[in-house]
């Protein structure tokens, strides 16, 4: 046995430090948000603007707790159909950017259409949809899966297309078949892009629910959002919006949590975006 | 002293090169419409036996790795045959480890489970090498290191990772595709030195390719001259030197006639040029 001694050792684990910048890391955010809140509720009261126009932070935080129950019922069919229709997206989307990827005919053909039907204006084709699948939930969810679909299926050729060409010569090198080279190279390399692509979907996907809700409901948050608009109550819009932006920024750290499970925590910081100017 | 003095202990019979080239040509299509196809090797014939350890040496652009490719089975030659074991090359032969210039270690995978790879992509059932992958890292001087990722290894420890992944199924035959040049010139000699004392205690047959003139001599038991395009061997230099060479074998007057005898074939062949 010997040393490597005279090659540099890895860094070894520092414990106190790094807890303490982790924690002003996280609070950074939250003091960003409560000084923005507390400007935000300063100002209208000070400039005297109507709460239709711009309500206090306070005035929708008492709205939403007033009306929970209302709000809690009108949630549910909301997220159903968001998770409904990025479920199909997420999992058509996978599969079909994996499909193309094995084939190069399938590229040549799938492609150039997936693009084109990217072109046709989704939020537009929403009435269209309504009048086939009615104004049930099955319209409003495939809406929401149209919306996150493609950049799901990009992103994951991307992500396929993006292996090193050494590392493929190498496989062949070790006589991998084209099961194991996709299942021991090709998907982990592209699970980052997966992810990052599945990360933009969901948020498309809450964009294409609420968009739906606009054009054909009875229930819903963005069915709320429209109606309270309608009967000039601020707070009430407001107090929408703020419940949607907080559905969608749990639903956006969930499929992060995911993630998170499927890449070892040692090798997330590559893709992380917030410490790229660290 | 010079050839096969370890003869690999396997089922193949003595005598019979273990890698046989016989006008072995390789050409490349043009990569415009209407340019000449070009010929990356030509006419080589070369063989490498049982045991022995083989320095290719040359410039860039003279086809070694060109050759090291038909080796291992990931390209074929456009003329001549090529036979390992008696039989022709047609894919990857089952008993070759291959080492890159580039570590080519996968970034979510731990040095231990990196080095199992070979077994896994292989369909060999990988708690079966478990201990071999212990071992060989132990061996490497990386004992302690196996749950690291690469990103916590230096370079010189990758390539140890990535030496020990290409010997996990106990090829008998190693390719080695420049392994050192990403290394800085004091982990490299390290390497080198290890790399040696590592074949003597796992005899196998390698061809080492490099374009270091001090390296081919010092690992080699024969070191075949390369000069480029098109590509073959100028020369073949067996050398007589000791085992286990130490790194002062490279102040001895024969290390110097040797490197010397390569330099003046590099420029005999215009390669070198001493104005």
């Amino acid at each position: 046995m010997k040393s490597v001694a005279a090659e540099a050792l890895p860094v070894t684990r520092q414990s106190g430090k790094r807890h303490l910048t982790r924690a002003i890391r996280a609070l950074a955010p939250l003091t960003t948000l409560a000084i923005i809140l507390a400007i935000w509720q300063w100002a209208v009261r000070f400039f005297e603007v109507p709460s239709l126009v711009l309500p206090a932070p306070s005035e929708i935080v008492l709205n939403i707790i007033e009306k929970r129950h209302l709000y809690l019922v009108f949630s549910v069919p909301t997220l159903v159909q968001i998770l409904a229709g990025f479920a199909m997206a997420a999992a058509l989307g996978v599969l079909l950017g994996i499909a193309v990827s094995f084939s190069g005919l399938a590229r040549r053909t799938v492609y150039p259409i997936l693009v084109s039907s990217q072109m046709v204006p989704k939020v537009a084709i929403a009435p269209v949809l309504v009048i086939w699948f009615g104004t049930g939930l099955e319209a409003k969810v495939f809406i929401a899966f149209l919306i996150a679909f493609f950049p799901i299926t990009l992103s994951t050729m991307v992500g396929l297309a993006a292996v090193d060409p050494d590392m493929v010569r190498l496989f062949r090198a070790m006589r991998a078949g084209p099961y194991r080279t996709f299942v021991k190279l090709r998907l982990p390399t592209a699970l980052p892009n997966i992810f990052a692509g599945l990360k933009i979907g969901m948020s498309l996907a809450v964009v294409g629910a609420i968009v739906a809700e606009f054009v054909a409901a009875d229930r819903g948050l963005g069915y709320y959002l429209l109606y309270a608009n309608g009967q000039l109550d601020g707070p009430g819009v407001f107090a929408a919006l703020t419940l949607l932006t907080i559905l969608g920024v749990l639903l956006y750290y969930a499929v992060e949590v995911v993630e998170r499970l499927f890449i070892p925590s040692a090798l997330v910081q590559d893709t992380d975006p917030t410490k790229a100017s660290m | 002293m010079t050839e096969a003095t370890q003869p690999h202990q396997g089922k193949t019979s003595q005598g019979l090169p273990l890698v046989r080239l016989d006008g072995v040509t390789k050409e490349f299509l043009a990569r415009r419409a209407g340019a000449p196809a070009f010929t990356a090797l030509r006419a080589v014939t070369a063989d490498f036996h049982h045991g022995e350890i083989v320095s290719i040496v040359g410039p860039s652009g003279c086809g070694k790795s060109t050759m090291l490719s038909l080796i291992a089975g990931l390209e074929m030659p456009t003329t001549g045959t090529l036979s390992i074991d008696g039989h022709a090359v047609v894919e990857p032969y089952e008993r070759t480890g291959v080492v890159f210039q580039k570590d080519l270690l996968l970034s979510w995978r731990t040095a231990l489970d990196n080095v199992l790879l070979q077994a896994e992509v292989r369909g060999l059932d990988r708690r079966k090498f478990v201990e071999r992958a212990n071992e060989l890292l132990t061996l490497v001087g990386l004992k302690g290191f196996e749950r690291f990722y690469p990103h916590e290894l230096s370079g010189g420890m990758r390539q140890r990772v990535s030496i020990c992944r290409a010997l996990l199924h106990n090829p008998a035959l190693l390719l080695m595709d420049e392994p050192f040049a990403a290394l800085d010139a004091i982990t490299r000699d390290q390497l080198a030195l290890d790399f040696q004392r590592f074949v003597q205690t796992e005899p196998r047959t390698v061809i080492f390719i490099t374009h270091n003139m001090d390296e081919a001599v010092f690992l080699g038991d024969r070191v075949m001259v390369m000069t480029a395009r098109p590509g073959y061997i100028a020369d073949v230099i067996e050398i007589d030197l000791p085992r286990p060479r130490h790194l002062n074998v490279r102040n001895s007057p024969e290390f110097i006639r040797y490197t010397g005898r390569v330099r003046d074939l590099f420029m005999r062949h215009g390669i070198l040029q001493d104005h």
